[in-house]
């Protein structure tokens, strides 16, 4: 079952599934390694509404979800 | 003779390649002057066994498939499609050794366009001391182009990078590795299966792991941004001070020495008012451009940057900003000049355009004298329930209106002007490292340098224009009249006098008497400038302190019309300086344009409204 990435729980394993939005968008998260079948973590949610941190293989990031770009994940086990 | 072989420097953000491109270039660099660039690439040339070959240091992308307008520029110049800057001979793809799967993306991409390439990878310190590694001879023989390990930091390897850039049989074309019609994916899956061939990663980076797990926490990594902010601030306020006051009192006796050696003259007048007085103005921006420099690049090469970014995003955003605007926009609180330059580091065209044009909103210290003046010369010295000082209140607010009605500006301008599809906060944080203090010391020598050079001149040309306005025509002074009144009696004939009144019946609903409306006219060159003709308006002695114009103007100016005048020049963009640096990082003279005419507008608007509510 495919959930909205900001919805997964913090350290667990999640497959990017699904990339759906504005075209340049996805193509931004791509670039920086988050492709289909890619395993993500969220290292730590965002607060107060803020970015959130991801881990994608080597690449640790920070990201903020928007309108234009909706991420689907799949849970690959519980933490 | 043959043009100079221009070799381009290509990687993703955050490879070291700014710290390789001073490394290897040196003082060697000017700015690429191209028309119609937003973002100017710098030129630089590397010198090695008698050869020369130009460097072009393109902004760091992604993928050449990049939708960004900054990117674009990198794109159009390797595919040979931009209008003003030609397609470069060679390139010199810099990739990081301790995380190179989207560099080899981009790799994949830029193999395809048939230029001859060299390859350097960066930071192999850090993969050597992770106890990691990687073949580099085995790329060799797959990808077909030299490979040049470096740290750029310790300037290891650079000198065979540079032998390698002036040979001219060292870059080859590549080995195409993927078709051009590849997607994404595919770019990817190929980049992982080579770095998993060819690359050994050593342990993970604790530092940064350990380092982060403070520095990005929601409360600790709050109060550290809030204590580095402070530091920030108060070092291009405070610390630039005591060399600012020097850097006056130098020009001052300078001034001075032209006076005494060539006498009362119209000449010595425009050689101490005109000419080194323009000089003195831009000189005594330094110290706060060099220590705003210096801080800048310390945070964005040890990888604070990105962080802090990350965590003042979700307030930035309110006003429609991200979160790199926080540290133009904060230090535009000292000087709008160092504001404008520090909004370099804001990757997005559209948000550094409305950063931009929100820094001249910020309180910056020249408005403080004025303030200071006007205060104590017209706000009553009570207190507001017994404590709060009124003049301090006053203080306040004129800060907070200032500040709120900037970023509510950027969000106008973000909604409208520069409007664009709500941006995902997508940032990449690069591991902490030690920065590089010679490529430090390089960036911030070129930084300078090319402040005095091109905003250097347009404010010495304003003096010059400013001189004659006050100076011309020469009033016919009786002998023995003392200096003060021979002063006044001098700005009251000149050119900026008669200007004065015959504008000034636009700024009578405002409450400006020709007298004010001469000062605030004075003040377009810079700001601190009304202290000093208000002095000579009013004959008021301000060289030592200016409480015996306080004195004058308590008398002389109603409490409405102070407030009127303190609503006027918390908006009015009233520096030729920064319009200056304006034109130099927007790269045409139309934004200080619309800047100058929207603050003016506003700053009418405010001062009538004031005037008409106080009177």
């Amino acid at each position: 079952m495919s959930i909205r990435l900001e919805d997964a729980p913090v350290n667990t394993p999640c497959r990017i599934v699904s990339l759906e939005g504005e075209a340049s968008a996805i193509l931004r998260v791509q670039e920086l390694g988050m492709t289909l079948g890619t395993t993500c973590y969220i290292v730590r949610k965002g607060f107060w509404g803020g970015p959130m941190e991801l881990t994608v293989n080597r690449t640790h990031l920070g990201f903020r979800a928007s309108d234009n770009l909706q991420i689907l994940v799949e849970l690959l086990h519980a933490a | 003779m043959r043009p100079e072989r221009t070799i381009a420097v290509v990687g993703t953000p955050n490879t070291g390649k700014s710290t390789l491109f001073n490394v290897l270039t040196g003082l060697q660099q000017r700015v690429g002057n191209y028309p119609g660039v937003t973002v100017e690439p710098l030129l630089g040339t590397v010198t090695q066994d008698g050869k020369r070959v130009q460097l072009i240091d393109l902004p760091g992308t992604y993928s050449l498939t990049s939708a960004s307008e900054d990117e674009r520029l990198t794109v159009d110049v390797l595919r040979g499609v931009h209008p003003t800057i030609p397609p470069p001979d060679a390139i010199l793809f810099v990739m990081n050794a301790s995380n190179p799967e989207k560099c080899l993306v981009l790799y994949s991409q830029l193999a395809a366009l048939g230029l001859p390439m060299l390859l350097c990878i960066t930071m192999i310190d850090t993969v050597k001391a992770a106890g990691g590694g990687f073949d580099d001879i085995a790329m060799y023989h797959e990808f077909g182009v030299r490979i040049l390990p470096v740290v750029g930091s310790k300037g290891l390897g650079i000198g065979d990078v540079k032998s390698a850039l002036v040979a001219e049989g060292d870059a080859r074309i590549p080995t195409v590795v993927l078709a051009p019609e590849s997607t994404i994916e595919e770019r990817f899956t190929w980049a992982r299966d080579v770095e998993r061939r060819f690359w050994h990663h050593g342990s993970i980076d604790a530092r940064t792991v350990r380092l982060d797990r403070v520095l990005l926490h929601p409360i600790f990594g709050t109060v550290i941004f809030v204590a580095v902010m402070v530091l920030f601030f108060q070092s291009i306020f405070w610390w630039a001070s005591p060399l600012m006051d020097g850097i006056d009192a130098a020009m001052s006796a300078i001034r001075a020495g032209v006076v005494q050696s060539m006498g009362d003259t119209l000449l010595s007048s425009f050689v101490s008012n005109g000419l080194i007085a323009g000089v003195g103005s831009v000189i005594v921006f330094l110290p706060q451009i060099l220590i705003l420099n210096v801080f800048i690049t310390i945070l964005e090469e040890c990888g604070y940057l990105a962080r802090a970014a990350f965590l003042v995003d979700r307030f930035m955003g309110l006003f429609g900003l991200q979160g790199r605007s926080f540290i133009p926009l904060l230090g535009s609180f000292a000087c709008a000049i160092p504001g404008i330059m520090s909004a370099r580091i804001i990757p997005s065209y559209r948000d550094r355009m409305a950063t931009i044009m929100a820094t001249p909103f910020m309180t910056c210290s020249a408005r403080l004298p004025v303030y200071a003046l006007l205060i104590s010369a017209c706000i009553p010295a009570t207190r507001l329930w017994g404590v709060l000082s009124v003049q301090g209140v006053v203080l306040t607010a004129l800060y907070i209106a200032g500040a709120l009605s900037g970023l509510l500006i950027a969000l106008l301008l973000k909604r409208t002007m520069f409007k664009g599809g709500v941006v995902t906060f997508l940032m990449e944080f690069p591991p902490y490292r030690m920065p590089s203090w010679k490529s430090l010391w390089i960036t911030v020598y070129n930084r300078s340098k090319d402040f005095l050079q091109t905003a250097g001149t347009v404010i010495v040309v304003f003096s010059v224009i400013l001189w004659v306005l006050t100076a011309l025509p020469r009033a016919d002074i009786p002998a023995n009249t003392p200096p003060l009144q021979a002063a006044q009696l001098q700005m009251e004939g000149s050119y900026a006098a008669t200007v004065g009144k015959t504008i000034q019946p636009m700024f009578a609903p405002l409450g400006f008497d020709w007298k004010i409306t001469l000062g605030v006219l004075s003040s377009y060159a810079a700001r601190e400038t009304f202290v000093s003709a208000m002095g000579q308006i009013y004959a008021a002695d301000v060289s030592e302190s200016d409480v015996p114009l306080r004195t004058v103007l308590h008398s002389a100016i109603p409490l409405a019309t102070g407030l009127s005048i303190l609503a006027f020049y918390v908006y009015a963009l009233q520096c030729v300086s920064t319009m200056a640096i304006m034109k130099r990082e927007t790269g045409s003279w139309k934004w200080p344009a619309i800047a100058f005419a929207m603050t003016f507008v506003l700053a009418y608007t405010a001062s009538l409204l004031v005037f008409t509510i106080a009177r």
